[in-house]
């Protein structure tokens, strides 16, 4: 009975071609992780959260400050409220 | 896009999970040298000229990842935490098994490089080490990874393991594919 191990070959022979093919698995897994990452930078449900930065309270003041909440960085210059404005107008 | 933390993040993101998958590209392919699992892709010799090709691969990649973490003002780690794992003050086993995989891939490294100088038993259990690095590598992926919600990226990261888990238990039973 022949041997089944010499009578089988292979589907890719080239070494090159070998390489090739796992450059592109390696860098198709790095683009497609890079686009993913540039449009979902801030995870909300992120695992880990720097303590530092993640209980981060900044104390109300009159001038610009910049809020870092996980990966959220918002910049605050004004006081902002819930109550109904007392006068309106066509844009409000 | 804020070049200092954004871009940073985005790098450290993709070079995190890109440098897994090379890694586990170069696993599986040291594994099938012995159990000709990739009998049917390619002949022996292709499979370990491809398992030496991919340190160029993963090699870059891992070090971009691990310099766009220390660069990374948000993630607080420092080039201490590269040397003494678990010493971050926040996911300390998460974070410190990505040091942990470093350090072992370290030691598979130079042992490879000097390999000449070892004898064929001492390199191969400096070589299994790999095994080690690779699901300290994975757990550190999963524990601290932040794109597992997504479900693609969450396939990636289990057919990774999977396929490691896979070709490792034919190893260990020493299960031969017929080439």
């Amino acid at each position: 009975m022949p041997d089944r191990r010499h009578s089988t070959r292979p589907l890719i022979s080239s070494t090159l071609a070998l390489r090739v093919l796992a450059s592109a698995i390696t860098l198709t897994s790095f683009g497609g992780m890079t686009i993913f990452a540039s449009e979902n930078l801030h995870a909300a449900k992120a695992p880990l959260q720097p303590a530092a930065v993640a209980t981060a309270t900044p104390a109300p003041t009159a001038a610009p400050t910049r809020v870092t909440t996980g990966r959220t960085t918002t910049r605050r210059s004004v006081t902002s409220t819930n109550t109904a404005p007392l006068t309106r107008t066509k844009q409000s | 896009m804020s070049l200092n933390t954004d871009l940073i993040w985005v790098i450290a993101r993709s070079t995190g999970t890109a440098s897994l998958v090379a890694l586990t590209l170069s696993v599986l392919t040291g594994i099938a040298l012995r159990t000709g699992t990739f009998a049917w892709l390619s002949h022996n010799r292709g499979v370990r000229i491809v398992h030496g090709f991919l340190t160029v691969l993963w090699i870059p990649l891992g070090l971009a990842h691990v310099i766009a973490l220390l660069f990374d003002r948000y993630a607080q780690i420092g080039l201490i935490d590269l040397v003494i794992p678990f010493g971050v003050s926040y996911g300390r086993l998460a974070i410190g098994l990505g040091t942990i995989s470093m350090q072992l891939i370290l030691v598979v490294l130079v042992s490879t490089w000097l390999r000449s100088s070892l004898s064929n038993g001492q390199w191969q259990w400096f070589h299994r080490l790999s095994y080690i690095a690779f699901f300290a590598a994975f757990a550190h992926g999963v524990m601290s990874g932040t794109d597992l919600a997504n479900p693609v990226v969450a396939a990636l990261a289990w057919i990774t393991a999977a396929a490691v888990a896979l070709v490792a238990l034919r190893r260990v039973t020493r299960l031969r594919i017929p080439a």
